[in-house]
């Protein structure tokens, strides 16, 4: 069955909308992770031009970051007074991704840029999943258990300025490594159209040294804004926020979620981690691919931005 | 339909015979099955069907040759940017654009045989007859050759998603005056309004010409969608991150019951 999508401007068939958001929708619960940096680069291999992949990507990600944020916050496990500081920062991230964004467009260089994004971040993470996973793997299979990581007592922020204490994280560090992050993943959500949660976690755990039980919570309550955020101004400014298209790709997602959260208390992680670091992979050498390889037609059209 | 276009026909041949001083020997007279096309959710392109006829004048002799008929159906015109991609180091980028001003956004020509044996190029081109004829204003000076090059790429990727097309073989005369053809619109036309041109020759001489509109525009959930994130896109912006806040929040409230 086909529907239109009014902004996209193509007619994509509803099953293959609904099964992708849900196929991402598992994976993202089975892991605890987004899963907006799978959900644009599929769109963009369906056919939907990358502006508009990536400001739907972002406006997805609002539905899969809401119901773990609500988790979350029940728990009590969301440090408020840090999300606000991330949040602030975001904003600022936001807002200046969404004008490169608009300017990358209009030079035509948007869709290049988006790519050898996705292949950076979606290399640089498949590989580092890959490795953890082959790892811990190899370690199980000799009879000893993986050992954690010891973070060091302390950081070269701590030496910064304009200091907070953030009592629910237990931490007291300076505002300016909290704002650069924060700014940092707004900018990546304006740029991919990504929660940015797979930098924010492993950030505030190693840089920030914020205690794990808070980190999820804090990052998905970060997450929610700044996903809201970068869909209004994207949706304000570009245009390219396809509702209808979001709307199916979320009813797949937010199902998806809940199952692929319920059977990852189920199965073992470990293998299933391997296998999603090699399709993380995969798809970012099939985004490669498509760039470095002479394409069919060199000449592409645009209506005229101005 | 028929029925239709021979009321058409009986009118036009009243209207010719009561105006005796006219020089035109034939007219033309055409109608369309529909005078406008719905976008919805469930479009995936549609055709249009299009009857007409050729009306003599009682003091025409018969052609012993037969009419050759071209119908031309244009499209709301837009600025279109054309780019072109190059090497950067590795990877392949947009490296030139040229903007084409007033390009036809849906351009189809349908003709009963080959456009060369209907009429002169010089005639055709005119008239705006036939792919060959299509020029493109750029909106900044270029070479000749640099012009034709996306002039070309313009045409050649229009043809490819169906946009533009070309077909010798679209219009059927079933009888020696009365004719008709199929209009095939793709999925991604533009809204707005079109028009189809008629063009009557024999001999390679223009005989008559005739000239009817019909609309395309979006409707149902679509139309209000679109027109929501056109007209008011900071409204629209805060209803799709709604959707998205009440689907994470619906889906985390039936999965924690069940």
């Amino acid at each position: 069955m086909q529907i239109y999508l009014p902004i996209a401007e193509i007619a994509v068939n509803i099953l293959l909308l609904l099964s992708m958001g849900g196929a991402v929708g598992f994976l993202a619960g089975m892991f605890g992770v987004g899963g907006g940096f799978l959900i644009t680069p599929l769109l963009i291999f369906t056919g939907v031009s990358p502006a508009v992949a990536v400001a739907t990507g972002a406006n997805q990600v609002v539905a899969s970051s809401v119901s773990g944020a609500l988790v979350h916050f029940r728990r009590g496990a969301v440090d408020i007074s840090l999300g606000m500081v991330l949040l602030a920062g975001g904003i600022v991230g936001s807002v200046a991704g969404v004008f490169v964004f608009r300017q990358l467009r209009v030079l035509g260089y948007l869709d290049a840029v988006v790519s050898l994004s996705y292949v950076l971040f979606l290399g640089v993470v498949g590989g580092l999943m890959l490795v953890e996973s082959v790892r811990t793997l190899v370690l199980r299979s000799r009879g000893r258990a993986p050992a954690l990581r010891k973070p060091g007592q302390h950081g070269w922020m701590h030496g910064l300025p304009i200091k907070l204490r953030f009592k629910r994280s237990k931490i007291y560090v300076s505002i300016f490594p909290v704002l650069l992050l924060g700014g940092a993943i707004g900018f990546l959500a304006a740029i991919m159209g990504v929660g940015g949660g797979f930098i924010m976690v492993p950030a505030m755990i190693y840089l920030l040294r914020v205690p794990t039980n808070v980190v999820i919570g804090t990052s998905l309550f970060q997450i929610v804004f700044v996903a809201a955020f970068t869909t209004v101004l994207h949706a304000w400014a570009n245009g390219t926020v396809d509702a209808v298209l979001a709307i199916f790709l979320m009813v797949g997602a937010v199902i998806g979620a809940q199952l692929g959260a319920q059977a990852g208390q189920k199965l073992k992680a470990d293998e299933l981690r391997a296998l999603l670091a090699l399709l993380v992979l995969a798809v970012g050498i099939r985004l490669a691919y498509d760039l470095v390889t002479r394409p069919d037609e060199i000449f592409s059209l645009s209506p005229v931005l101005t | 339909m028929i029925q239709r276009v021979l009321i058409l026909a009986l009118f036009a041949t009243m209207f010719v015979s009561s105006s005796n001083g006219r020089a035109q020997a034939e007219t033309l007279v055409a109608a369309l099955g529909q005078e406008s096309v719905a976008i919805e959710s469930n479009f995936t392109g549609t055709s249009l069907t299009l009857f007409g006829a050729v009306i003599r004048d009682g003091r025409t002799v018969g052609r012993p040759q037969g009419y050759d008929l071209v119908v031309v159906v244009r499209g709301p015109r837009e600025d279109i940017v054309v780019q072109r991609k190059g090497h950067f180091g590795v990877i392949w980028l947009n490296r030139d654009s040229l903007i084409l001003n007033d390009v036809p956004s849906y351009y189809a020509v349908q003709s009963n045989r080959a456009l060369s044996l209907i009429s002169s190029e010089g005639q055709l081109q005119q008239r705006g007859i036939g792919l060959t004829a299509l020029a493109f204003e750029p909106e900044r000076e270029v070479q000749e050759a640099e012009m034709l090059a996306f002039n070309t790429a313009l045409i050649r990727l229009r043809l490819s998603n169906g946009l533009f097309s070309e077909s010798p073989s679209g219009v059927n005369f079933l009888t020696d005056s009365i004719f008709s053809s199929r209009i095939a619109l793709p999925a991604n036309i533009r809204v707005g309004e079109y028009k189809v041109a008629l063009y009557l020759f024999r001999d390679s001489a223009l005989l008559a010409e005739y000239e009817l509109p019909f609309n395309v525009f979006k409707t149902g959930f679509e139309a209000r969608v679109f027109n929501l994130a056109t007209q008011r896109p900071l409204v629209y912006g805060l209803l799709a991150v709604l959707a998205g806040v009440f689907a994470g929040w619906a889906a985390g409230l039936f999965f924690r019951q069940t």
